[in-house]
């Protein structure tokens, strides 16, 4: 019987490992400018943008950016596919090979699976298709491009915002919402060296990980608090560790003398926005995949070449101050 | 141990009995001196920032969702199961209640309402385990997983915010619960788990029931061969054990204003942690929620004093693993001596 549990543990700790392996590679370097660049005149070019699956607000959004974008270069149509679920991986694999058969001049991808798509796109390329993937990417770097946020920067971008609210001196703290994952560690290593770099004196005092628990997040930032009686500001590096470090501060009535940057959008980040006890947030932008992936596709189409695979789509700060203007409600309820 | 003596027999049987009826009072004790030494030590190391009262009432603040989650577990423990399902069901009863929030329901019916669907997980973590025979590490391993995917599907994967609801009175009252001060700067958590604590230390150490659970946890077949009805004890011990995590779950959810799909996930283990450095033994028959308190309190005392003195997170990650492994191996230790008297 205790075989059986461990044999069972083991498992399920394999599985856990692999899923935490799962999460998206985060671009690493600097974006390249890409110009927009409509094609030989005459010919419409068809271009498949295969999302995880079609009916979620996230890939709406990239699909109507990807139809603005090809109405806009007017010789471009875009088909939106994908399987009902994410995990049907088998689904979306069909989906590639009928668009090779069907003779697609591109196709835009948000791999459901990183090892499984490598094939269909390996196929593709042979096929002369060019390839842009979106959002998730795949294990090898068979693709033309890979368009996703750069947390690196992203971080970065969110440690200026600190330094501007706390007048560029003082004590920060980090409540980061993973230790060990790609994304969490691209967005520390980010805030942290635009700070050591670039404003002497900001001094980061801690960081502590929450697990995306915004409870945990709350009482780490109570004791980073209790620790540092100095401390000016607090970044929470997710939804949660935003949501969780603005609640001890708001517990702790220190809204006006600690500032709280966030990462990412929900509703309850809208109302620490709109309380102000938020003070500023970084926005990904998924809009940026559909229209940046199309225009990728028309450069491979007449032969340009992609320095670098890695483009960044770049995050929107958005604060407790601009966040009313309507472009800036845009991004958020994108 | 061998004695050839009838009479040194005898004398080793009581002597014991005296012991086993003593060893649960000592651990508390040690527990609690354990617990006295860290805050000297934390107040000392923190240059006194450790011991401040704000502090203090911030550590009770902290502990006080594991301390209520472990009282359950209490139960369930003295009857010699396990609950792995409860930090999912912490979710569950958050999400539940914060959905009926925003349905339009008062604070007072949300709030039964996701505390009755605690109590119904244990109902089928009991039925599982009672009725199909499965073990409790299983079967609850395997409601962990269940019960959190239904939390999932009840917040269609995203936190339900209450703090974007346009009635602000009902956010304000949802907050007051999971963060409000009353006399002063006491947490009304911290007052809920005061009385929780004190209902349920009585239902343990007073009522009938509470006999029954550590008999059936002593030896659940002398336990039925005397007349008790196990089924009933074990589902009951279940239900309060389902019911206790909604209600820790119903705390978090209202001092963020905002119920996570994710929420609780690995809490089952802070409230086990707690119940054993407690006393509480993870094979049965032995515990108490005076105990478990006290485990909470040096979980939270420990957690809390390390980010004083500012230690690197994940030293701490070590020094809180090996305080739970002290705290099971001190555990097995008695039970040896205990059996082999």
């Amino acid at each position: 019987m205790k075989r059986i549990f461990s044999i069972v543990l083991s498992a399920l700790m394999l599985v856990s490992a692999v899923a935490g392996c799962a999460s998206k590679p985060a671009a690493s370097t600097a974006s390249t400018a890409v110009a927009a660049n409509s094609a030989a005149a005459g010919k419409t070019y068809k271009i498949a943008l295969v999302t995880k699956m079609v009916d979620s607000t996230y890939w709406q959004t990239v699909k109507k950016s990807a139809d603005a974008e090809a109405k806009k270069l007017g010789n471009v149509e875009v088909t939106h596919l994908g399987p009902p679920t994410e995990a049907d991986i088998d689904k979306q694999v069909q989906i590639i090979e009928t668009c090779i058969s069907d003779k697609y001049d591109g196709i835009i991808l948000a791999a459901c699976d990183k090892d499984a798509l490598v094939e269909p796109v390996k196929k593709a390329k042979a096929a002369g298709i060019p390839v842009v993937m979106i959002d998730s990417g795949i294990s090898e770097q068979v693709y033309d491009a890979f368009l996703a946020t750069n947390n690196v920067d992203a971080g970065a971008s969110c440690a200026k915002l600190m330094c501007e609210l706390i007048g560029d001196t003082g004590e920060v703290a980090i409540v980061n919402f993973a230790a060990g994952t790609q994304t969490a560690v691209d967005r520390e290593k980010g805030f942290t060296e635009e700070i050591k770099k670039n404003h002497a004196n900001v001094k980061i005092v801690g960081v502590q990980y929450c697990d995306s628990d915004p409870t945990k997040a709350a009482n780490q930032a109570t004791d980073f608090i209790s620790a540092n009686p100095n401390l000016k500001g607090i970044w929470g590096a997710n939804d949660q560790a935003a949501v969780g470090v603005a609640q001890a501060v708001t517990e702790k009535n220190l809204g006006d003398k600690i500032s709280v940057v966030g990462f990412d959008n929900s509703d309850d980040i809208k109302a620490g926005l709109t309380s102000g006890a938020i003070k500023g947030t970084a926005v990904q932008m998924p809009s940026m995949m559909g229209s940046k992936g199309v225009d990728l596709i028309l450069d491979l189409i007449a032969g340009k070449k992609i320095e670098n695979k890695n483009v960044d789509t770049g995050v929107t700060m958005v604060t407790s101050k601009n966040f009313k203007d309507p472009a800036i409600q845009a991004i958020l309820n994108q | 141990m061998a004695g050839n003596l009838d009479a040194s027999k005898a004398i080793e049987a009581r002597k014991a009995k005296q012991s086993a009826n003593l060893t649960e009072t000592v651990q508390k004790f040690m527990a609690f001196g354990v617990l006295i030494l860290l805050i000297i030590l934390f107040g000392a190391l923190s240059g006194g920032k450790f011991i401040a009262v704000n502090n203090l009432l911030t550590v009770v603040l902290q502990i006080t969702p594991y301390a209520i989650l472990g009282f359950g577990l209490t139960f369930v423990l003295i009857t010699g199961g396990t609950d792995l399902s409860a930090g999912s069901v912490v979710g569950f009863g958050g999400i539940i209640c914060a959905k009926c929030i925003t349905q339009g329901y008062g604070l007072f019916i949300s709030i039964v309402v996701g505390i009755a669907a605690g109590a119904l997980t244990g109902v089928i973590n009991g039925l599982v385990i009672t009725k199909m025979n499965v073990t409790p590490f299983i079967a609850t391993l395997g409601t962990q997983f269940a019960f959190r995917g239904l939390t999932q599907l009840v917040g269609a994967g995203k936190p339900v915010s209450i703090q974007s609801l346009e009635n602000k009175e009902i956010v304000s009252q949802f907050k007051f619960i999971g963060g409000g001060t009353v006399f002063g700067k006491i947490p009304f958590p911290a007052i809920i788990m005061l009385v929780l604590a004190i209902i349920m230390g009585i239902v343990l150490a007073k009522t009938g029931f509470g006999r029954r659970l550590y008999a059936v946890g002593s030896n659940e077949e002398a336990a039925r061969l005397s007349g008790i009805n196990v089924f009933k004890t074990k589902l009951l011990a279940y239900v309060l054990c389902g019911a206790t995590s909604a209600m820790a779950g119903i705390l978090l959810a209202a001092r963020l204003a905002s119920a996570q799909s994710n929420a609780g996930t690995g809490y089952e283990l802070e409230g086990i942690a707690a119940a054993v450095i407690g006393g509480t033994s993870v094979m049965g028959g032995e515990g108490g929620i005076l105990g478990t308190i006290i485990g909470a309190a040096v979980m939270g005392v420990l957690r809390n004093g390390l980010n004083l003195v500012k230690v690197d997170a994940f030293v701490q990650m070590v020094i809180i693993g090996a305080i739970i492994i002290i705290g099971v191996w001190y555990d097995t230790l008695r039970r040896k001596k205990q059996n082999s008297l």
